[in-house]
């Protein structure tokens, strides 16, 4: 499943809203990233840090903000992403592929 | 069956415009020979700039847009991105438009209102890229962007909950 959606050729996909300025209800933004052995989640609130969730496809562990995270964290990561995607219809979101130029 | 119009491909060599408002020669004389174009154009609010190719069926009478006009291919794209396309033999494939009935040029215009070209400086999506181990640069990637993503987004998280 993984491959089949890299088998283009593209090193990872972007989901946000179509709208760079666009932010959810509570007033946040939050950007959704897949690589083949990645997946992000971008997590920003107003008026404090960003919080960025990262899940390692391989060993299924997690990293908040580049430190070990736990379940509690693998679980915020599930309701965030939920939260975007009971937030945003399918033609407000905007999927960008990453190419590298050269490969 | 659809054929390309000739002399209307802005990235031919020396074909491509320069500037947001600069028509290319090719477009230029496009317009002036069917001038059903243009229209098409002007309802979609595409800046000539952005049209890589344009598509009719074949034999078709360019003279009304109802009749013939199959496909327009619009691509946001830099000189340098244009060229590194069309070397890699993917020039214009990056959005397809179909248009059959005037009902479908209002909805593909309130389709491109919305749908804005990511801005490659936002913080955010620099942190993203850092995230990944990506260059943020735009001499090392290219991105193509599509509408949508609620599937990319609900087999992540189906994948996060197994």
């Amino acid at each position: 499943m993984v491959k089949e959606l890299f088998k283009g050729g593209g090193k990872a996909k972007i989901v946000q809203f179509s709208d760079d300025n666009r932010s959810l209800p509570d007033g946040s933004k939050i950007i959704y990233a897949e690589s083949e052995d990645k997946i992000v989640l971008y997590h920003k609130a107003p008026f404090q840090g960003v919080t960025t969730y990262v899940y390692d496809r391989r060993t299924g562990g997690i990293l908040v903000n580049g430190r070990e995270g736990n379940n509690t964290n693998k679980r915020r990561m599930i309701e965030l992403g939920s939260y975007f995607l009971s937030n945003a219809k399918d033609d407000e979101l905007v999927t960008l592929t990453v190419h590298t130029k050269g490969v | 069956m659809v054929q390309g119009i000739p002399g209307i491909n802005p990235l031919a060599a020396g074909n491509l415009a320069s500037g947001a408002s600069q028509l290319s020669p090719g477009l230029a004389q496009a317009f002036q020979r069917y001038p059903a174009l243009k229209q098409v154009f002007q309802a979609l609010n595409i800046l000539p700039n952005q049209v890589s190719r344009v598509a009719a069926r074949q034999g078709a009478d360019l003279a009304t847009v109802s009749d013939g006009l199959t496909q327009i291919q619009t691509v946001q794209v830099s000189a340098d991105q244009a060229h590194v396309l069309a070397s890699l033999g993917l020039a214009g494939a990056l959005v397809a438009i179909s248009i059959q009935s005037r009902e479908e040029l209002d909805k593909i215009r309130k389709r491109l209102d919305k749908l804005k070209q990511p801005n490659i400086q936002n913080p955010h999506l620099q942190t993203v890229f850092g995230t990944l181990g990506l260059p943020f640069d735009a001499d090392s990637i290219l991105l193509t962007d599509e509408s949508g993503g609620v599937f990319v987004i609900l087999a992540g998280l189906e994948e996060l909950e197994d």
